[in-house]
């Protein structure tokens, strides 16, 4: 505990001074440490600079128009977005993530066995109001994911988002 | 166009500086039937290129095509899986998966100020989009089964959330 | 989504994955045979697609991967049979066969001399008329690699011709 309070502070202290301090915490800089060198994963990283690149975008070189307005509503709202994907050693890697996640910090909001039989877990990190800082997503099945939204999240926004694919597959 | 401007471009060409529409106007000389003799060498080249443009599928091909295919049932949607796509996207991403640069494995004690996140960046708010798109949509995808899962077993979602809410 | 569907999207896409795949196994059966196998794979995969942005790219990576196996097991296969039998020498694949009785020919027997990355790179800028950036996503090469192995590529073209002009007109 003492060693990731640690741990916490000097990335909190270190880019402290920065624009993007906020962005910089997220679960997965922890989990990742020890992994940067290895081969297994995948990474993706979209930084706060690249979601005002986006913002200004012209979606209609995108598909559906309520879709594309749902996604750049949630995007405006976004400082960081971070990927993990391993195909190897998912569920050991899965299990792995999940004990790592200071459950003091990050509250479970679902856990579901969706139908293709993988393990998901929703956590988000907030401070007890409407706005999530943090939004995170576990994965386990036949692969290994970790998704991290950073940012000033609004869950509605998300299920809105929901809504339209669900629209949009029924036409 | 004259041999001055044919040589020009020739050189562009072989300087691997020439745009697609000199390539085209190359080849369109060349396919000419009076090409000048000191430029004969370079004829048979670009002919050739448009000759192998020209290579198709011998007709029975579709015929066989369509009868494998027919015969085969396409995959069912999966869960979306990412995998794919980020497999591509990593590697437009001009990093190799596996080419790190430094970051000798920190001795717990004396952490570093974490990631450099810069490395795993797409090209372009382009494909940023679609890769938060795609995030997006897992995360909404995943969100709507669990509701409607609890939605069918209600009384667990709510101990569930009950149990976590301080 | 309907056969129909899939082979609207794919049609455009078969020639090119065809002459892409001839330009290395060098063999219209075989060349085939890749194509075919490809356009298989996209169907079984079909319902995943719509994740999938670049169609021709992804498709193409698929025929050049299924093309090198396809060439690597056949040398294998041709070693094996050289070795029970006995046989000397590479036996002319029909390809080559109808190839040598053209005059453009010998411009296809060079380019087959050319280290495989430069000839792929030079195929799809000077034959399917591909964009850098296209070459960059079929290839996953960078920019760099792709510009530097189109200017050694033409280079040696370059090279070659002038070598067999000289010999055409010492003939003369």
């Amino acid at each position: 505990m003492k060693y990731l309070k640690v741990l916490l502070l000097t990335m909190l202290l270190a880019p402290a001074f920065s624009a993007d301090a906020q962005s910089q915490i997220n679960a997965i800089d922890k989990y990742f440490q020890q992994y940067v060198e290895d081969e297994r994963f995948t990474v993706v990283y979209i930084s706060p600079k690249l979601f005002q690149m986006i913002g200004k975008l012209d979606i209609d070189k995108f598909d559906s128009d309520r879709e594309s307005q749902a996604i750049m509503e949630i995007a405006q709202d976004l400082q960081g977005l971070r990927i993990l994907v391993s195909e190897d050693d998912a569920m050991q890697l899965y299990q792995e993530a999940k004990a790592k996640i200071n459950t003091d910090e990050y509250e479970v909001l679902m856990t579901v066995r969706d139908r293709d039989g993988d393990n998901v877990e929703f956590l988000v990190r907030d401070d007890g109001g409407d706005i999530i800082h943090e939004l995170l997503l576990l994965v386990g099945g036949d692969e290994f994911v970790m998704l991290s939204f950073v940012g000033a999240l609004d869950l509605n926004k998300i299920s809105q988002l929901a809504k339209t694919i669900e629209d949009d597959e029924n036409k | 166009m004259d041999r001055k401007d044919i040589e020009i471009l020739l050189d562009r060409y072989f300087e691997g500086l020439s745009t697609l529409r000199e390539e085209a106007q190359l080849r369109d000389y060349f396919s000419r039937e009076n090409v000048d003799p000191e430029l004969a060498p370079y004829q048979n080249l670009f002919r050739h290129f448009q000759t192998a443009r020209k290579e198709r599928l011998s007709e029975e091909f579709d015929e066989r095509l369509m009868q494998q295919l027919s015969q085969i049932e396409p995959e069912r949607t999966r869960s979306r899986r990412l995998w794919p796509v980020l497999a591509r996207v990593a590697a437009v991403l001009l990093l190799a998966v596996g080419v790190w640069w430094f970051y000798p494995h920190p001795a717990p004690a004396t952490q570093q100020a974490g990631i450099d996140w810069s490395k795993y960046e797409p090209e372009s708010p382009e494909e940023a989009y679609r890769i938060t798109r795609m995030a997006l949509r897992k995360v909404s995808g995943e969100i709507k089964e669990g509701a409607s899962k609890a939605a069918r077993e209600m009384d667990k979602f709510q101990e569930v959330t009950r149990y976590f809410k301080n | 989504m309907s056969l129909k569907e899939f082979n609207k999207q794919i049609l455009p896409l078969k020639q090119k994955l065809f002459r892409f795949s001839l330009s290395i196994v060098r063999d219209r059966t075989e060349a085939e045979d890749v194509v075919q196998e490809t356009c298989i794979k996209l169907w079984r995969q079909w319902s995943r697609i719509s994740e999938i942005d670049n169609l021709e790219a992804w498709s193409m990576r698929l025929a050049k991967n299924l093309s090198i196996d396809k060439l690597r097991s056949k040398h294998q296969r041709t070693d094996r049979i050289e070795q029970a039998y006995h046989l000397k020498g590479d036996s002319p694949t029909p390809y080559q066969v109808t190839a040598s009785n053209d005059t453009l020919g010998h411009i296809r027997q060079m380019m087959n001399q050319l280290p495989e990355k430069q000839r792929l790179v030079m195929h799809l800028r000077d034959i399917e008329e591909m964009s850098y950036q296209e070459i960059c996503d079929t290839l996953q090469l960078p920019i760099s690699q792709v510009k530097v192995n189109l200017f050694r590529a033409r280079k040696q073209m370059r090279t070659f011709l002038i070598k067999s002009e000289s010999y055409g007109s010492q003939r003369h």
